[in-house]
């Protein structure tokens, strides 16, 4: 697997462990760990975190 | 309380973008994450020039785009990042509003279902209802095109707003699996957009070596509604 990959793969990981609502210090710290580690690491969060965000474009209204 | 003094991210940052770190001088990265943090104030004022709620985190995205791709002298010449954030931001957004574009909805039953449900709430007028940006589109292509569960759990979680706990609770699958159809479906969501852009995840990454612009600098233009994804 191509470096850009595995970083790829990675980043897609934090997102969802991040997304959990039961996410830790102790998963944010290894987190900034990582993003820390190489630029391209954080590059691929932001690019993934992009497309997740744009996922809510078609988040349905909630009702009251 | 989940603040301490080592985390780069505080309690109250957790909620929105989970990427808020305190930030470090030491950081090479320190100028992008004082950037960051200013995001919920950046939406905020977004959301009250821009006249589509959808349009708002392009223009975030382009912003981001934009600063990422300064060079080293550029980035160190600015003295107040807020402000240049919010000046850049203003730039992309009249460019953004600029080249906005409405085309016809294609025919995704699901997707199309929750987008008449969704501007039918707002009111908005019948030829709206039956139409999508092309972005919705693409975002819509991109879900129906995963595998099935991984399909079901990304459509919980980001059309329905579900939590990963309820998304496993309504499967009856562990919260474990959940967080990995999630990271998954993500990736390909990502990769089958870039290919409807007519490139591929390596093409990208080759030609965005470590350090300096990381924008795609080969190949054709992607449209400019998607320029987000960089």
């Amino acid at each position: 697997m191509a470096s850009g990959e595995r970083a790829e793969a990675r980043a897609a990981d934090w997102l969802a462990r991040l997304d959990r609502a039961d996410a830790s210090p102790a998963h944010y710290a290894d987190f900034e760990t990582w993003c820390r580690a190489d630029p391209v690491h954080l590059r691929a969060y932001l690019r993934l975190l992009g497309v997740w965000n744009r996922l809510d474009g078609l988040r349905l209204p909630t009702r009251p | 309380m989940l603040r301490n003094r080592n985390s780069l991210f505080r309690n109250d940052e957790l909620r929105g973008i989970r990427a808020y770190p305190k930030v470090d001088a030491t950081s090479t990265t320190a100028w992008f994450f004082r950037v960051l943090a200013h995001e919920r104030d950046l939406r905020a004022f977004l959301a009250r020039s821009l006249p589509h709620r959808d349009d708002v985190s392009d223009v975030v995205q382009e912003t981001y785009a934009r600063l990422l791709a300064l060079s080293p002298e550029r980035r160190s010449a600015v003295r107040t990042w807020r402000a240049f954030l919010f000046a850049t931001a203003r730039n992309v957004a009249m460019d953004h509003l600029r080249r906005r574009d409405v085309v016809s909805l294609d025919a995704l039953p699901e997707i199309q279902a929750a987008d008449v449900v969704l501007r039918g709430s707002q009111e908005r007028r019948p030829d709206e209802i039956v139409n999508l940006t092309q972005e919705r589109r693409l975002l819509a292509g991109a879900i129906e095109s995963l595998p099935e569960k991984c399909r079901q759990v990304l459509i919980l979680r980001k059309i329905h707003g579900l939590s990963q706990k309820e998304i496993a609770q309504r499967l009856g699958i562990a919260e474990h699996t959940v967080e990995k159809h999630l990271s998954h479906g993500v990736r390909l969501c990502a990769a089958r957009l870039l290919e409807a852009m007519g490139s591929t995840p390596s093409e990208v990454y080759s030609s965005c070596p470590g350090s300096g612009a990381w924008r795609r600098v080969s190949g054709p233009r992607p449209a400019p509604r998607i320029g987000w994804l960089v």
